[in-house]
């Protein structure tokens, strides 16, 4: 059934005319190529892990989308919020995002992605992959929401089973939020103090 | 014991009948019971730290991996029953003979090797909180249940059924049954937590509301089973909060002003 799909995709994707298919199986190749790029930095063992973390976070502010991702996941209270708030709370963000993702591929173990396919939603394309982690005999299924505006591509979102990243982060956001008030400080204050702790628990 | 249980899943149906959803942000879960609902969170985050982190610890450095995927096997091939009574009830034959063949590649070795996936049949869960879902049922309010962790209305009132669709109900004698039970369920958390150790532990660690975190991940993993990992809406569009997406190359509306959409 899977390759049934896959050969599909492939002669679909060959048949119509490109110019059709061509930003579908663009979206495809940009993720593929962040996720090569990964695995070649984080399989590099010449680097320090600092030297790695740091070219991580090159590496995903290049692919992803992250002051537009920041100012989603603030949603409504991105207006409501100063223009130094909005700074600060973006700088913080994204230190969060990026420390967090990197210290997560400090664990990489051979996993494989593996592309299957893009289709059209709206603006966006979304991706469609698995991990492949043949030691553990487990796959999880992944899928990229890439956007494609102003000629320069960006990921936007990771769902991983289901379950979308910014979504999450967006819900989480709003409910520290609305417990404190609507204060937008409180968020801050809380992702630095939470990078303040997973830093010392980290050294 | 079955009348109360009978009794229960009554007064839940009722209850969810009562419950209006209000006016929700888009994405965001019903949880008129909040409080409350912390307070257990935090209870079996407690027992999380004290008991089944460790206890999944020794479990993940003692017991080779191998050993580990026949136990997450075979604890899964003993929900075949309930999973394939559900395909049924949701009316969805591809999935009943989807986890009727499943059942069937996986039985010569007791479901403990997983022949089924290698031969394109992969894990395919259905409970009756889904097959709710499919007959139209909302999630109604979040609820957190004691040392079962998060679930809903829906989600509550499908774990008492299922126990009703387990053959395993119908065998031996009540006192066997309820070990039985409780020994697959102490089982299944510990096998979950280790193969989830280190994805669980970031979980909490890199958030600034766990309870938050939890809720929403809990709420789109099952809206996800329900719908079979099938994007939503075939041929539409599934950007829902996403319409509202504007890309950093897009002019930043200053603070304080309304954006003209």
């Amino acid at each position: 059934m899977g390759s049934l799909f896959r050969a599909f995709v492939v002669i679909v994707l060959v048949l119509v005319p490109l110019s059709q298919a061509r930003s579908a199986s663009d979206a495809g190749q940009f993720v593929s190529e962040f996720a090569d790029k990964a695995i070649a930095l984080v399989s590099d063992k010449s680097l320090s892990t600092a030297e790695r973390r740091e070219q991580f976070g090159t590496l995903v502010e290049t692919y992803f989308d992250m002051p537009g991702i920041g100012r989603f996941l603030l949603g409504r209270y991105w207006r409501t919020a100063s223009e130094k708030e909005q700074d600060a709370y973006l700088k913080a963000f994204t230190e969060n995002i990026v420390y967090t993702y990197s210290r997560r591929f400090d664990d990489y173990d051979g996993q494989k992605l593996v592309v299957d396919g893009t289709r059209d939603d709206g603006r966006f394309d979304i991706v469609s992959s698995r991990i492949v982690d043949s030691k553990s005999n487990q796959e999880y299924r992944l899928d990229w929401r890439v956007i494609d505006e102003g000629g320069s591509q960006k990921i936007v979102d990771v769902v991983i089973e289901g379950v979308s990243m910014s979504v999450t982060q967006r819900q989480e956001y709003a409910s520290l939020i609305q417990s404190n008030g609507g204060r937008v400080q409180a968020l801050i204050d809380a992702l630095n103090r939470q990078m303040a702790g997973v830093r010392a628990s980290d050294s | 014991m079955r009348r109360v249980a009978i009794g229960s899943t009554f007064a839940l149906l009722l209850l969810a009948g009562c419950a209006s959803q209000g006016d929700l942000e888009e994405g965001a879960v019903y949880d008129p019971i909040e409080p409350a609902n912390r307070l257990v969170f935090a209870m079996n985050d407690a027992v999380d730290t004290m008991v089944l982190q460790p206890t999944a610890y020794v479990y993940k450095e003692v017991v080779p991996s191998a050993i580990r995927e026949v136990v997450r096997n075979f604890l899964d091939w003993l929900s075949s029953p309930v999973y394939i009574a559900n395909s049924a009830l949701q009316g969805d034959l591809e999935g009943l003979k989807h986890n009727a063949s499943r059942f069937i590649a996986n039985a010569p070795m007791f479901g403990m090797v997983d022949n089924a996936t290698g031969l394109g049949l992969e894990r395919r869960p259905e409970d009756f909180g889904q097959t709710l879902a499919v007959w139209g049922a909302d999630e109604g309010p979040y609820i957190v249940l004691p040392i079962l962790g998060p679930s809903n209305l829906r989600d509550t009132v499908g774990l008492v059924a299922d126990n009703f669709l387990d053959p395993v109900n119908y065998i031996g004698n009540e006192d066997e049954r309820t070990r039985y039970q409780i020994a697959r369920r102490v089982v299944g958390a510990v096998s979950f937590r280790a193969d989830n150790f280190d994805q669980i532990n970031d979980l909490k660690a890199t958030s600034v509301d766990y309870y938050a975190r939890v809720r929403t991940i809990y709420q789109q993993r099952r809206e996800a089973l329900v719908r079979n990992n099938t994007p939503p809406g075939v041929g539409g569009t599934s950007s829902g909060e996403f319409e509202e997406y504007r890309p950093a190359n897009t002019p930043i509306e200053q603070s304080g002003q309304r954006a003209a959409d």
